[in-house]
């Protein structure tokens, strides 16, 4: 039996459609693992004068306002209300579990199915995780492999479309508006309202070519 | 075997949808300008198919153990 490798993504051999749907998948990871840090927060309010990021489209005023938050957030702020809204069994006002979401219970049977399908994937969690397979963080970091990464399955939209349809699909409105309705949520709120947009449009795309 | 059944036009359509929705467009841009996000740590792992027995962190909880236990005949 081969060691566990570190799963890599190569943005430059995919289309640039698809490199920006890694990224895009990569950014919510992050985001949703971790409070951002002040240069992060920085790098995104200096990030609207690029290109055009003007235009009515949902994605783009989501964004603005994302950056608008970021140009205004205390990091100091931001770190608290990520460990009040999503951090600590019991007490977090948002649980970010898919399991918790679909049947009401962590750890539960759509964990189970999610890490079957990982294991069919040749995917695994990395030891000394704290999260579980299902919290949005490592499914965002999941689906921007399955769309970049430089080993089999991943780049197969059928394999994508799969992965997503079994484990964000069905859940992610349901965490966006916990986000939304959460009494603690200040910053969050724009980050979560950017993941509903982004969801949104990736499960329409996927329609296009669905059997 | 793979099985595909996308067609070309299918597939443009699809791109079409993802640039007119400002995916690979601006706000793309700027996602890009972010170089990913607030920590880089790897919560997954290629390997071959193997099965997690617990090693990785992963506790069979009580809850999970009984829904094992419902399913054997």
């Amino acid at each position: 039996m081969s060691a566990p490798t570190p799963i890599d993504v190569d943005l430059a051999a995919v289309s640039p459609e698809d490199a920006a749907r890694a990224r895009w998948y990569g950014l919510f990871a992050g985001l949703f693992r971790a409070p951002p840090s002040r240069q992060w927060l920085a790098g995104v309010a200096a990030s609207t004068g690029e290109g055009d990021a003007s235009g009515d489209a949902p994605l783009a005023r989501a964004w603005r306002d994302f950056a608008g938050a970021c140009a205004q957030a205390d990091p100091q702020a931001v770190r608290e209300e990520f460990d009040v809204a999503f951090v600590g069994v019991g007490k977090a006002d948002v649980i970010p579990y898919a399991s918790y979401h679909l049947s009401g219970f962590l750890n539960d049977r759509p964990l189970v199915d999610l890490r079957e399908h990982l294991a069919s994937l040749g995917l695994a969690r990395r030891a000394g995780i704290g999260e579980t397979e299902d919290h949005i963080s490592a499914l965002c970091e999941t689906m921007a492999w399955l769309v970049a990464g430089n080993a089999p399955p991943a780049r197969d939209i059928a394999v994508q479309r799969e992965f997503f349809s079994g484990f964000l699909a069905p859940w992610f409105e349901s965490l966006a508006d916990t986000i939304e309705h959460s009494g603690v949520t200040d910053f969050y709120k724009h980050a979560g309202r950017l993941l509903r947009e982004f969801l949104a449009i990736e499960r329409q795309a996927f329609d296009f070519d669905s059997p | 075997m793979k099985r595909d059944k996308t067609s070309k036009d299918t597939v443009a359509g699809r791109r079409s949808f993802l640039v007119g929705a400002g995916l690979a467009g601006a706000a793309g841009a700027a996602v890009a300008a972010t170089r990913g996000g607030a920590a880089q740590a790897v919560t997954a792992e290629a390997r071959p198919q193997t099965h997690d027995r617990g090693g990785g962190g992963y506790h069979v909880t009580e809850h999970v153990r009984r829904y094992y236990r419902s399913t054997t005949v």
